[in-house]
């Protein structure tokens, strides 16, 4: 049986337009798009590997954006939270635990040009490695890339 | 690695969406040809051993939330070092992004910088001040958006 996880952020979820969305009673409408987008992608692996198990990473902020009751039957909720979720997946090394990686809802890097809400881990901080700038999406791709797992979709705006 | 785009990013406020129906369609459609081509896939790796630039921009603009994209060289505070794994490498940074503001380190941080008027390698320094503190203690930090 193949192990997927997923990592879904909510800047680049579908729908989301505009950044007053990301506050007060509209993040609501937030969290539906993205449990949307985490369940497209849910019936989208169950179409190729029917017995696959999903486990999903809510990884905007500390978690809780995910409408876990309306998510795909048999969708592992890890939890939220860079510190309490990915950091134990990493230093553990159960992130090679995986076949495969699904990077959902991801936003461009701090500066990108022309990105919608680009930031990288915070609004103020930004990172390059060897020389590259980089954001999330790369970070998590070259986690799991760190064990041998491959990245086989991101998806996001298309500053990503 | 396949690409879905959502969304055509205009600026940092707004961006011009594809009906979310449409967008859903083509997640599931790209999920199951990604999974299908599992066998073939090809872990994303960086060179290694990797050299890290962490910037952090100024705590009074901070304060002010001044987006990164205002941020000019001027306001910005840079730590490079090098580690024999981008996995050791992230974790510094993660740790470093999380851990100086709260523990006055981002403010030494600045001070050097300006000293030196340029980036400056001090990963041993930082790295000694923080080593023996516990990832869990940053969870208490409000102001996080990944």
């Amino acid at each position: 049986m193949k192990r997927f996880l997923i990592c879904a952020d909510v800047e680049g979820a579908s729908g989301v337009g505009d950044e007053a969305m990301l506050s007060g009673d509209a993040f609501q409408q937030v969290r539906e798009l993205i449990t949307g987008d985490v369940n497209a992608c849910v019936r989208g692996i169950r179409r190729s590997a029917q017995d696959a198990r999903i486990d999903l990473f809510d990884a905007h902020g500390l978690g809780g954006n995910i409408f876990e009751e309306e998510l795909e039957r048999g969708v592992h909720l890890l939890g939220g939270g860079w510190v309490d979720i990915l950091f134990p997946l990493v230093s553990s090394g159960k992130l090679g635990e995986y076949d495969g990686l699904f990077l959902l809802g991801q936003h461009a890097a701090n500066g990108t040009r022309n990105g919608f809400i680009s930031h990288t881990n915070s609004e103020h901080t930004a990172l390059r490695v060897n020389g590259l700038d980089t954001g999330e999406a790369e970070q998590l791709a070259w986690l799991a890339g760190a064990y041998g797992i491959p990245t086989l979709l991101v998806v996001g705006d298309d500053a990503t | 690695m396949r690409t879905v785009s959502v969304k055509s990013a205009i600026n940092r406020s707004s961006a011009e969406c594809k009906p979310v129906e449409d967008a859903w369609h083509e997640i599931q459609a790209a999920a199951a040809e990604a999974t299908k081509g599992l066998s073939s896939a090809v872990p994303c790796t960086v060179e290694e051993p990797v050299q890290i630039v962490s910037f952090f921009s100024h705590p009074e603009m901070a304060a002010a939330a001044k987006p990164f994209r205002d941020v000019t060289v001027d306001d910005v505070g840079a730590v490079r070092f090098e580690s024999e794994t981008f996995v050791d490498a992230w974790f510094r940074h993660q740790a470093m992004a999380r851990l100086c503001p709260m523990l006055g380190l981002y403010k030494e941080a600045f001070r050097r910088f300006y000293e030196l008027n340029g980036v400056k390698e001090m990963a041993s320094e930082i790295n000694a001040e923080f080593s023996a503190l516990p990832f869990d203690e940053t969870s208490a930090i409000p102001d996080v958006r990944y």
